[in-house]
């Protein structure tokens, strides 16, 4: 079957004052349809510059992308025209960030905001809030709007939502608001949600309900989620297939049980282990030495190399490719290319 | 170790320069990105011009006495010549060389009024800030009554007062500018006082002085200095519409403002009498506020978005 | 006991609404030499309980007996000496820093303003204590916006620690920090316990980065601590709801432990209000029962040596029982 999205070598570059910061270094990336995939790594990797450009929401400038693709449905994303990028934003993917604060305009109600949502992504943009609201046409469509609003609202778990509707967003706490956002975001049906960070700000309880309803959504409306994290707790939980990222380049992806029982990569064992368990004994808790590469000046070749404790020569000459070292569990690592058993 | 009997301390320079790389780098960048904006490098072309002719200027004049009392009644209202580049007053006096002088003592003036009004704005805008309450609402009444006085009255009146002349002038026109400064230092500090690196200066036990001079003033410089470039011009401004109608500083010392109000009987015949002065005017404030322009730009990052 | 707080409250007024408990009546001890694992979420008070300690926030009410002094009866001056044997490290490394200091001055400023060192030797002990958290002497002129978050954050204990304080409270210390630099900066501090003699009293929502440094933890929720015991009581033996909804939410590493089928909790804090009377955990908890829970609120009582739960259905009101 025919992947949702497929990112094939992309690179991108950000222009900036300080020089030219080689942010992504050919990330290769597979969704299919039905996935549940978590991108995860540490700052700076470029997992939300990632997820971003697959729905163009990059600006260009002062990114600019030297090489490679995104293909949504087969289509490439980087040569569609404005309209066509629209219709892809408003009918096939859904984005929900990371800050609930400012996802929501503090000086419009939840229910101006997602009448207006829901509106422009049916393109009818003449009845939105600046529009011409009063025609007999538009009341009628705002009317159905609502409605439909509504029904979100519930679906995400908002009780009483006549009532709340009406309300402004620092009316709604973290949480809730972090649920009119994936309202707003799956108000298009679309067959693709990207959620970055959505939990970051809650509370562990709040969180595990916001990841039990994507989970719910996922099976109802047949929804493909691709979750940016940077929590593999949340991962493990959620999604049943991992993507690792550094620095601009995937290192391994694979279903999230393999990964997490038997990961390859010397990157992920290190990210593993760095994280505190009710197991881990004091003092067993093993960072990964060194500090992430300068974008600017990155190293040539593999970029984890210069804190890997397994690095060859070879590994500083060019990027590693992604090898199949068993059925979809991929790594970039000249260690697996070769089949040989890493310590 | 080798020796140089050129210099006292080899390598000093050397070493202030690792010391401060952080410093220089920032610097260096900062100047690019000044640099940038041709008119932001306008205004500072103006400014530093206009502080050399400030500076140097009562040296090279062509006739130095006519700033200071000399007239030649022979030779008044001669137009722009080679001898008199911009020509002679009503008194004979050379333009020129007066227009040159006032600049000088512009600067002088100017730098004077800022100083005191930043020193006594910032000191209580920075007591009110951070104490709060009582003493911050005693402070902040008498500066927002401060400011209701529309620009030339104050001095008006304190000139009726104290009688005219350039103390008189400089004294009234700094009690005018410190209630800017106060309100801008106190809503910094208002702002900052709740900062984590202030409760960290707190936790290490500094003193409320030490909180206040040492950590929150630093980081509300950057406005003061931006707020400064852009007054500098209308402080200068000021001062001659003190001298327009006759208040500030007084004949015989040349102020752009008396030679303008002095010039307008003669329009639009001797048309160069007010027009010079004039002129050199309307650069300094422009220079001073292009200047301030860009430097709020360099310095602020909250007011404009490229 | 280094630490000991006794009915330790503050109350925020504010206008035109009901004043605000965020810390309401706690008490907790810390012996020297151990590490005090403070645990909450939002509106748990636990940052400003943190902050009342060295009376960076005034408490309303209550003791915070350090040394056996009671901080509260210092004035200004004493309090600034005091502060030399209680420091804090901040949450947010990245406005936690003056902007303007370097990292020499920053870390060296605890000195000048106890007035121990100075000059070459402020510099000396300044680079000694750069090499004790890890930074190298040639950060030593550079500004905090020049680092990372995990090398902000050693500046921030490098400060925190030249004074060779009794007590270090850690606000968060991690949690703005990715998982391997947050690794290294955990073992830096179990580190510097043992070489500097030093008690912690660390502030999380974490319950990982506890169990891996703290020897006992208390648990804060709306401004009360309604558990406290030794890590394994509190891990291992959780007897309050509120306790064993955090421990069962917190998505586990492991794949098969299948979370998500038992999510404790519907509510959150802010939709499911306390309204002022009876336990705060009432209207959401899973295991409430008509009855004192929502009338009376529940003291915080020993279930055994060292263990103490608020909560009626460990200790039932005899007079509610039939």
């Amino acid at each position: 079957m025919d992947p949702l999205v497929e990112i094939r070598d992309l690179h991108l570059e950000m222009v900036t004052l300080d020089g030219v910061a080689k942010v992504l270094n050919g990330v290769n990336l597979t969704i299919q349809r039905g996935d549940l995939l978590g991108l995860v790594g540490e700052t700076g990797c470029g997992k939300s510059v990632t997820a971003m450009s697959i729905a163009r929401l990059v600006p260009q400038p002062p990114a600019r992308y030297p090489r490679g693709d995104i293909r949504f449905l087969g289509e490439n994303v980087m040569e569609k025209s404005e309209d066509a990028l629209r219709d892809l934003r408003a009918h096939h993917i859904g984005v929900v960030f990371q800050d609930p604060m400012t996802g929501l305009n503090p000086v419009f109600t939840v229910e101006q905001q997602m009448v207006d949502a829901i509106l422009s992504r049916q393109g009818a943009l003449d009845a939105t809030f600046f529009g011409r609201k009063w025609l007999p046409a538009n009341r009628e469509r705002r009317r159905q709007a609502h409605e439909r609003a509504l029904q979100l609202l519930r679906r995400v778990g908002i009780a009483e939502p006549e009532k709340r509707i009406h309300a402004y967003p620092h009316e709604f706490s973290g949480g809730m608001r972090q649920r009119v956002l994936i309202a707003m975001a799956i108000s298009g049906r679309p067959d693709l949600l990207i959620a970055d960070e959505p939990t970051t700000a809650l509370d562990v309880s709040v969180q595990a309900q916001i990841l039990r309803l994507i989970a719910e959504l996922v099976r109802e409306i047949n929804l493909t989620v691709l979750l940016i994290t940077h929590n593999i707790g949340l991962v493990a939980q959620l999604c049943n297939r991992i993507a690792v990222m550094y620095a601009g380049n995937v290192v391994e992806t694979g279903p999230v049980r393999r990964i997490l029982r038997d990961p390859q990569h010397p990157y992920t064992r290190g990210l593993l282990e760095a994280i505190p368990t009710d197991e881990t004994t004091r003092g067993a808790l093993q960072g990964i030495a060194g500090n992430v590469p300068n974008l600017y000046h990155p190293p040539p070749g593999c970029r984890f190399a210069p804190r890997c404790s397994f690095a060859r020569a070879e590994c500083d000459l060019a990027v590693p490719p992604m090898v199949t070292t068993a059925p979809d569990h991929q790594v970039a690592c000249v260690l697996h290319a070769e089949g040989v058993e890493s310590a | 170790m080798t020796t140089s009997t050129s210099s006292a301390t080899p390598g000093w320079w050397a070493r202030w320069r690792a010391d401060h790389a952080s410093q220089l780098h920032d610097a260096r960048r900062d100047a690019y990105r000044f640099s940038r904006n041709w008119l932001s490098v306008f205004g500072l072309l103006i400014v530093i011009v206009m502080l050399f002719v400030a500076l140097t200027g009562p040296a090279w004049v062509p006739y130095p006495g006519d700033a200071t009392g000399d007239v030649h009644m022979d030779q008044r209202l001669q137009e722009p010549s080679r001898t008199h580049l911009f020509g002679t007053d009503d008194a004979g006096r050379d333009i020129f060389t007066r227009t040159i002088v006032a600049t000088r003592t512009s600067f002088e003036v100017g730098v004077i009024i800022l100083v005191v009004a930043i020193l006594l704005g910032v000191t209580l805008g920075a007591i009110a800030g951070y104490y709060g309450g009582t003493t911050n609402q005693v402070i902040m009444r008498v500066t927002d009554v401060m400011l209701t006085f529309p620009g030339i009255f104050l001095p008006m009146a304190l000139a009726a007062a104290l009688g005219r002349g350039m103390v008189p002038a400089m004294f009234a026109l700094s009690l005018t500018w410190w209630p800017g400064y106060c309100r801008l230092v106190e809503a910094q500090f208002l702002k900052m006082r709740e900062d984590d690196f202030v409760a960290g200066a707190r936790a290490i036990g500094a003193s409320k002085t030490r909180v206040i001079f040492r950590h929150i003033l630093p980081n509300t410089l950057t406005g003061i200095i931006v707020k400064a470039s852009m007054d500098f011009g209308f402080a200068v401004l000021a001062l001659a519409s003190l001298g327009f109608i006759g208040i500030g500083i007084q004949p015989p010392e040349p102020d752009w403002g008396s030679m303008i109000a002095l010039g307008r009987r003669f329009m639009p015949g001797a048309w160069w009498i007010s027009t010079f002065p004039g002129m050199f005017m309307f650069i300094m404030v422009l220079g001073f506020n292009l200047l301030g322009d860009g430097l709020r730009d360099l310095l602020d990052p909250n007011a404009t978005v490229k | 006991m280094l630490l000991e707080l006794r009915n330790v409250t503050k109350v925020f007024a504010r206008r035109g609404k009901a004043p605000v408990r965020a810390v309401d009546d706690v008490s907790l001890s810390i012996e020297e030499g151990s590490t005090f694992g403070l645990v909450g979420e939002s509106g748990s008070g636990k940052s400003t309980l943190a902050r009342m300690i060295p009376r960076l926030i005034e408490p309303t009410s209550g003791e915070i007996v350090f040394e056996g002094r009671n901080l509260l009866h210092l004035n200004e001056q004493q309090m600034n000496a005091a502060r030399e044997g209680i420091q804090i490290v901040f949450q947010n490394p990245y406005s936690s820093l003056n902007p303007r200091m370097t990292v020499r001055q920053l870390v060296g400023e605890p000195l000048l303003v106890h007035r121990k060192a100075a000059g070459a030797v402020l510099d000396r002990r300044v680079l000694e204590m750069m090499e004790l958290v890890g930074l190298k002497p040639e950060y030593a002129n550079r500004f905090p916006h020049e680092f990372s978050g995990g090398q902000r954050q050693r500046i921030g204990i490098a400060r925190a620690l030249i004074l060779h304080p009794k007590l270090l409270i850690l606000d968060e210390p991690t949690s703005a920090l990715d998982v391997s630099v947050q690794a290294q900066v955990l073992n830096l501090l179990i580190d510097l316990q043992q070489k500097l003699g030093l008690t912690y009293l660390l502030i999380t929502h974490d319950l990982g980065v506890v169990h891996y440094l703290c020897d006992r933890a208390a648990l804060l929720y709306l401004g009360t601590v309604v558990e406290n015991g030794t890590l394994n009581q509190v891990f291992h033996q959780p007897q309050h709801p509120y306790t064993q909804a955090l421990l069962r939410d917190v998505p586990s590493a492991d794949p098969d432990q299948h979370m998500l089928d038992n999510v404790s909790l519907e509510s959150d804090i802010f939709s499911a209000h306390w309204s002022g009377k009876g336990c705060r955990f009432a209207p959401r908890c899973p295991a409430v029962q008509v009855g004192a829970c929502a009338t009376l609120e529940p003291p915080l009582v020993p279930v055994v040596e060292g263990h103490q739960v608020a909560c009626h259905l460990v200790h039932p009101r005899l007079e509610m029982n039939g």
